[in-house]
């Protein structure tokens, strides 16, 4: 209990350092959003007015506990672009890339830890030498360009899926799901790869240890010390190596956005970035960080409880 | 049987990667054609022998512009891992060696900043300073930092605690001197492990960022770059994205396989 309380408290304190953070990085560009949103053309008078009714004659750290009161509460502020709630504009694709993020996780999961085992068990043989360069491949590749692969592939010559005619998921979501599954692919590809050969490893260190010998010299049947004994002992090295798999995968989602044409946060991120739209940027860069905060929160927590060692 | 498959790897790589430079070299020395010479009446030419990688949407040719391209990219992923390994390493020295309250902050920080994506932090230095290809190697440079630093501090730990540190110290060497000519010469082997992952690392991140079109701007090729480019014409000009997205599998794969050994 102690322990958990202790990390709620790091969780909260590092969760105010990030949003400190990525509110100061957006001040210190030069022009503040009176002159962005008025543009250059707009009288003296005229910005002197937004900035005060914005509350930007403020001093930073008061501005910085409006915008975070505000977040916390649920305004997130307008878009200078689409002159739009953030709030509205983020939710609205929210669902796409956290549907795009699960189906990946899944996806690599499914695949990884049965090849993880399998390549451990042949160590040396053909199959594990295959997969081995399979899997050195798949981590060269950028993940954009598998995608193009993919679409190549999968949309243009076998015509699996449609290329860039996304269908929403209230329309259909079956067909939602399966135009999904190729993002997803060229998401989860390479993380494969990684947790292969990370898993493969833990299980071979587990292999060497004493009690596998104590057991095969009882008289265990291979697969029996396998999936009993050794499995549960090096999966947990994995677990907390699919915690940065999943940070990964957030942040992957923000080009594969780009190339499947999804509308999701990424690809709103990176429209945003460019047309300067900083009110959005904040908001989803404060979102990413805060997943990427939350699940190694919850990693840790699961950790301790399936290795109560790491509790000392 | 293990040794000689590992011994395969390397070969293998060192190949790759003697083909990818001796391919960078032609090119920043001579390109078959003007890689930004339009030509509109060999627009979107499938590979021939006058143009093996084929032409482009602009009827431009695809092997001059993918050689220029690879140089912009090697050489943004050079300078980058360069600013990450001086300014890494450094810190990594001084935290390691001294230890106390600063190494504390400074790997809290440190800790703070690997667990975050780094393309996602990448995009926040050009949001904040804007693309280009200098303030690109700037923001990857300043973000490889962290990853270089908490591996120099670790190999410091250990090896001031090794006999011929006490006995420079008798010598009455001084803390800069041990660090730098003593120390240092002892992580070589990690320091260079560190180095071709970040090279890896940067090449990728820098397509990526091109590829956003938040990266290497125009006219500046990249290979990135143009695999923006070259995917509305996925479908019509196939060869058009896979000359840049091939030279980037063989780069980060040879390195890769090098690496390894």
């Amino acid at each position: 209990m102690k322990y958990i309380m202790k990390r709620i408290y790091t969780l909260v304190i590092t969760l105010f350092m990030v949003s400190f953070l990525t509110f100061i990085a957006f001040q210190v560009i030069p022009g503040d959003s009176a002159v962005t949103s008025l543009g250059t053309n707009a009288t003296e008078e005229a910005i002197d007015a937004l900035r005060e009714e914005l509350g930007l004659n403020e001093n930073v750290l008061v501005r910085f506990f409006t915008w975070i009161g505000n977040t916390l509460q649920g305004d997130f502020g307008k878009s200078f672009q689409y002159e739009l709630p953030v709030k509205s504009l983020v939710g609205d694709r929210m669902p796409v890339t956290l549907w795009l993020s699960l189906l990946s996780i899944i996806i690599i999961l499914i695949v990884s830890i049965p090849l993880g085992i399998l390549t451990a068990k042949k160590e040396g043989g053909f199959i594990d030498r295959l997969i081995t360069l399979i899997t050195n491949t798949s981590m060269a590749i950028p993940p954009f360009f598998l995608g193009m692969i993919i679409t190549l592939v999968f949309g243009f010559v076998l015509k699996w899926f449609i290329p860039g005619r996304y269908v929403n998921p209230s329309d259909n979501f079956g067909q939602f799901i399966r135009f999904m599954i190729f993002p997803a692919l060229a998401i989860g590809i390479p993380k494969i790869a990684m947790v292969v050969k990370f898993l493969r490893s833990s299980v071979l260190r587990q292999l060497k240890q004493d009690y596998v010998r104590t057991a095969r010299s009882k008289g265990q049947k291979e697969n029996t010390i396998l999936y009993r004994h050794v499995l549960k002992n090096a999966l947990i090295p994995v677990i907390t190596f699919i915690a940065m798999v999943i940070a990964d995968i957030m942040a992957g989602s923000i080009i594969i956005e780009q190339v499947f044409g999804l509308p999701g946060l990424g690809r709103l991120l990176v429209t945003s970035i460019s047309n300067r739209d900083y009110p959005v940027v904040q908001i989803i860069i404060l979102y990413i960080a805060a997943v990427v905060v939350i699940v190694n929160f919850i990693v840790d927590i699961l950790y301790q409880y399936i290795d109560p060692r790491v509790r000392v | 049987m293990k040794a000689r498959y590992k011994n395969i790897n390397f070969i293998i790589g060192t190949v790759i990667i003697c083909l990818i430079l001796l391919f960078l070299l032609i090119g920043i020395l001579h390109t078959p054609f003007d890689p930004n010479e339009m030509n509109g009446a060999i627009k979107n030419m499938a590979p021939s022998l006058a143009h093996p990688f084929g032409t482009d949407n602009f009827g431009r040719d695809i092997l001059s512009r993918v050689m220029v391209g690879a140089s912009t990219t090697f050489l943004v992923a050079i300078l980058t891992v360069a600013i990450g390994a001086a300014i890494g390493t450094a810190v990594g020295a001084f935290t390691g060696y001294y230890g106390g309250w600063l190494d504390e902050v400074i790997m809290r920080i440190n800790d703070g900043v690997t667990s975050f994506p780094s393309i996602l932090l990448a995009l926040v230095f050009v949001s904040i300073i804007g693309p280009g290809k200098y303030n690109v190697i700037i923001a990857l440079g300043i973000i490889f930092v962290p990853s270089f630093a908490r591996v120099i501090r670790s190999e410091f730990i250990s090896l001031k605690q090794m006999d011929f540190v006490k006995n420079a110290k008798l010598m009455g060497a001084s803390d800069l001197r041990i660090m730098f000519v003593h120390i240092l010469p002892n992580t070589k082997p990690i320091l260079v492990s560190a180095i071709t992952i970040g090279f890896n690392n940067a090449v990728l991140a820098e397509a990526g960022m091109s590829y956003l079109q938040l990266g290497v701007q125009p006219p500046d090729a990249s290979l990135g770059r143009m695999l923006s480019e070259a995917q509305p014409y996925l479908m019509n000009a196939p060869w058009y994205a896979m000359a840049p997205g091939i030279v980037i599998i063989l780069t980060v794969l040879g390195v890769s396989l090098v690496n390894e050994q």
